[in-house]
């Protein structure tokens, strides 16, 4: 019922004016002065025991009500999601506001009985108008309360709330009526009294249930909850006397008000009762919270610092800037008194990386032999020591400077396994730690670790992406490294490519001039694979364009390489290499091979592998290598074909795991109709590649030249 | 471990020669372990070896590599790198880059131990 009223009115045209309030407040401003006036003339005409006098009261006191309770109403709703207003503090406010309204009303009531009779009111126009003001002045720190309550009952709601709040307003409405009702009926009086008490019993046990949900005067600090336990106690002594007077009928100062204001007397008695069932249950769950309260204060101390290390761990970018959150922290949570984080480096040289209200130095003292530091680290979990002296190898140790501590927890800091430090928190009484502690910093020591941890993991991801932009890099520098257009050899069309296992690799070609002027292509492959093979590679350049001008043929050339490099080459490593000169005028090629792949040709219409005896460039000196060079010469025709390769491509796999060899490269020259175009051997080559590539696993570097004599 | 990169060696010595028996792929992770166990036997004063490549199955430029590494140091020492009963696909790339001719090779493990002991018989007689 509630909601819908709140968002039928929220929807509706009154909220849509700015100026509700203003309306609100003249309002009723014009209406007391109409009741004033209104009373006034009443009493010069002296019709106060006519129906009409009565009928008047009713009409301008339900108006006056109503417009406070609209009032009060919209306040409600503007300040729903205001948290400043819905602040402990502010409950501190409104509840001290109900204390001195109550105070002001009671004091006011005291007045009353001196002008008891009925005689003098008659006779006193001004006394008529202060029992008007008094009651207005009711009638707001009525709804004052009701809202009160109704705000707090719903921000600490639970499942009831809806129903009780239901059940009390139809209570309160159906006795009002009953009330109206039968009040000029003198016979019923007495059931009238019987009927109010008996309400006010239950609808006053409905508002003690209503406040159930408590638990959050436990957490507020321990000022707060004095000022509220103080002031709701006030509060409930003010209202039992406030509730008594005005429910009472016999009373006179009731009578008074219920000649003036019928109606008051219900409103404002069971907004005190409600009071005094709502305050009572504050005052019930803060006494019997009060002993644990200290307690509850230090676990949520240590939780609020357990949260601010999680923080951290995910924050944090600076190892310096974490550790000396944490040292921080751990004192905080365990309420010690000082405390240092000390790190240990590779040759157990100890650092002291941060330290609170204990002096570096004091700290070197004590680990001016080896003591303490052997002691520190056999501890593998959160040690507590409950007395430094009753600890017979801390208290041989140099405390000298240090002699406020009484007890000390010792915190390892481990990373990736490894004991990378101690946190050392000291406390200047012996038993002065919580052994509850110890278990908060177990897990607290935990999440250091693991903030550790991160912190190193970010690092070296900050490095891997450094190399990996390093490898691009140098990708680029190797791509310049082979030849970045082939020059064009008479009647030759020559088409190559490379391609690297890794970023970087081992695989040459080359195409020379060679000193007789003969167009030489040039093919190699490191041992291995990745940078180093590549560092290799680009020295082989080097060494093949130096030594271009000086060499008279393929195996020549080779015979120079190998005399260059052998002494400068690591023992394991070699170069497999393989020079093809290309005399067109003679048509005739010269093919000389050191260790690497046979040269796969198309001859005259048939498919020949050529296999010319040769070692590896680096594996023997001089005398060795060049003894057992071969260099052969081949016979060129118009249309036929060669490739030079890499075994990179020999060694694909095909989708039955096995190498392909060199025979799909034969198919290739038999089977491909090339038209002097070496591109389209080329294509081939490569779609063959892509088709194989993913049967294996990893692949070599990969390079091929392929040559059409025209 | 996948099964592209088991490597093992089994080590057997008759009379002052030992024989490596080597199992699986012998490449550039597997490399090392070839790399110490040879080194091992250098320091402990062993020249004579024997590799044996009968179970394995591929060998890459790391493993040539390691053949490499110590045969000048053996052979100063008067001894040897011999290798024995290789599998075709093996063979084929010892011979592409001229292995066949820079070390011995043969078909079985016991006509290099002969070759050893001719060695040695040559070198008294030559005394």
């Amino acid at each position: 019922m509630n909601i819908n009223l709140e968002s039928y009115l929220f929807s509706g045209i009154l909220t849509k004016t700015k100026y509700k309030r203003s309306i609100l407040i003249t309002v009723f401003m014009l209406t007391s002065l109409f009741r004033i006036i209104g009373d006034g003339i009443v009493y010069s005409l002296l019709l106060f025991d006519s129906p009409v006098f009565f009928i008047w009261q009713l009409i301008t006191f339900l108006f006056l009500s109503s417009n406070i309770a609209i009032y009060f109403f919209y306040e409600y709703i503007d300040n729903k999601n205001n948290t400043a207003k819905n602040s402990t503090e502010h409950f501190i406010v409104e509840l001290n506001r109900i204390l001195v309204f109550s105070i002001l009303l009671f004091i006011s009531n005291l007045l009353l009985p001196f002008f008891n009779n009925q005689k003098v009111i008659e006779s006193n126009i001004f006394l008529v108008i202060l029992i008007d003001f008094i009651g207005i002045f009711g009638i707001y720190l009525s709804f004052y309360i009701l809202f009160f309550l109704y705000k707090w009952l719903n921000i600490y709601k639970h499942k009831h709330t809806k129903i009780y709040i239901k059940i009390i307003l139809s209570g309160l409405l159906l006795l009002f009526l009953f009330r109206i009702v039968t009040f000029h009926i003198s016979g019923l009086q007495n059931i009238h009294s019987n009927v109010t008490i008996l309400t006010s019993i239950i609808l006053g046990f409905l508002a003690f249930l209503l406040n159930k949900k408590n638990t959050w005067l436990a957490f507020i600090p321990r000022e707060q909850k004095n000022k509220i336990l103080w002031f709701s106690m006030f509060n409930i002594v003010i209202s039992l006397i406030n509730s008594s007077i005005l429910l009472d009928q016999k009373n006179e100062i009731t009578q008074t008000m219920l000649q003036i204001l019928p109606g008051l007397d219900l409103i404002l008695g069971f907004s005190f009762i409600f009071v005094i069932a709502y305050f009572s249950r504050i005052v019930l769950t803060l006494i019997i919270s009060m002993p644990t309260s200290s307690i509850l204060e230090r676990k949520t101390s240590e939780i609020s610092s357990f949260a601010d290390l999680n923080k951290y761990v995910s924050k944090t970018i600076d190892f310096n800037e974490l550790i000396n959150t944490v040292t921080r922290l751990a004192i905080n949570a365990s309420q010690g008194v000082a405390g240092w984080t000390e790190l240990y480096t590779k040759n157990e040289k100890i650092e002291i990386v941060s330290n609170y209200l204990v002096k570096e130095n004091s700290i070197n003292e004590l680990h001016s032999n080896k003591k303490f530091y052997n002691y520190v680290k056999k501890i593998n979990e959160p040690y507590l020591i409950e007395s430094i002296y009753e600890n017979r190898e801390l208290v041989m140790l140099a405390w000298e400077q240090l002699q406020y501590a009484k007890s000390l927890i010792i915190i390892p800091l481990i990373s990736n396994n490894n004991r990378i430090g101690t946190l050392v928190l000291l406390h200047s009484e012996e038993y002065g730690f919580d052994n509850g502690t110890l278990k908060v910093l177990a897990a607290f020591s935990d999440n250091v670790s693991i903030a550790i941890d991160n912190l190193n993991l970010m690092k070296e991801s900050i490095e891997k992406e450094r190399y990996k932009r390093e490898l691009l890099l140098a990708r680029e520098i190797q791509q310049n490294l082979l030849p970045r257009k082939i020059p064009k050899i008479s009647n030759c069309s020559v088409e190559a490519f490379s391609i690297p296992a890794e970023e970087v690799g081992g695989d040459y070609y080359d195409v020379i001039k060679l000193r007789n002027n003969l167009y030489c292509i040039v093919i190699g492959d490191v041992s291995g694979k990745g940078v180093s093979a590549a560092f290799y590679m680009a020295q082989l350049k080097g060494v093949v364009i130096a030594l271009s001008n000086e060499a008279i043929g393929a195996a020549d050339l080779l015979k120079k390489i190998n005399s260059t490099l052998f002494g400068l080459m690591e023992k394991q490593m070699f170069i497999t290499l393989s020079a093809l000169v290309i005399d067109t005028e003679k048509q005739k090629i010269y093919f000389s091979r050191a260790g690497h792949m046979p040269l796969v040709m198309k001859s005259n219409n048939e498919i020949k592998l050529f296999t010319p005896k040769g070692i590896g460039i680096g594996l023997a000196q001089s005398s060795k290598f060049n003894e057992l060079l071969e260099e052969i010469s081949i016979d060129i025709y118009p249309g036929d074909a060669c490739i030079l390769f890499t075994d990179g491509i020999s060694e694909l796999k095909d989708s039955s795991q096995q190498e392909l060899g060199y025979e799909s490269m034969k198919l290739i020259l038999q089977n491909t109709v090339y038209n002097n175009n070496a591109l389209i051997i080329n294509q081939k080559i490569k779609k063959l590649i892509d088709d194989s590539v993913e049967n294996s696993a990893y692949h070599d570097d990969m390079t091929i030249v392929s040559i059409v004599f025209g | 471990m996948s099964g592209q990169t088991k490597f093992d060696i089994i080590h057997n010595e008759i009379n002052d020669i030992d024989l490596l028996y080597l199992n699986g792929f012998l490449d550039a992770h597997t490399a090392p372990i070839l790399e110490t166990k040879i080194g091992d036997l250098l320091e402990s004063g062993n020249f004579k070896i024997i590799i044996v490549l009968r179970d394995l199955d591929y060998i890459s430029s790391a493993g040539l590599g390691v053949f490499m590494a110590f045969i000048e140091d053996i052979r100063e020492k008067g001894g040897d790198i011999k290798i024995a009963n290789m599998k075709p696909k093996v063979f084929s790339v010892f011979d592409l880059l001229g292995f066949p001719m820079l070390f011995d090779i043969f078909d079985d493990e016991k006509l290099a131990m002969e070759k050893f002991n001719h060695h040695i018989s040559d070198c008294n007689n030559d005394n």
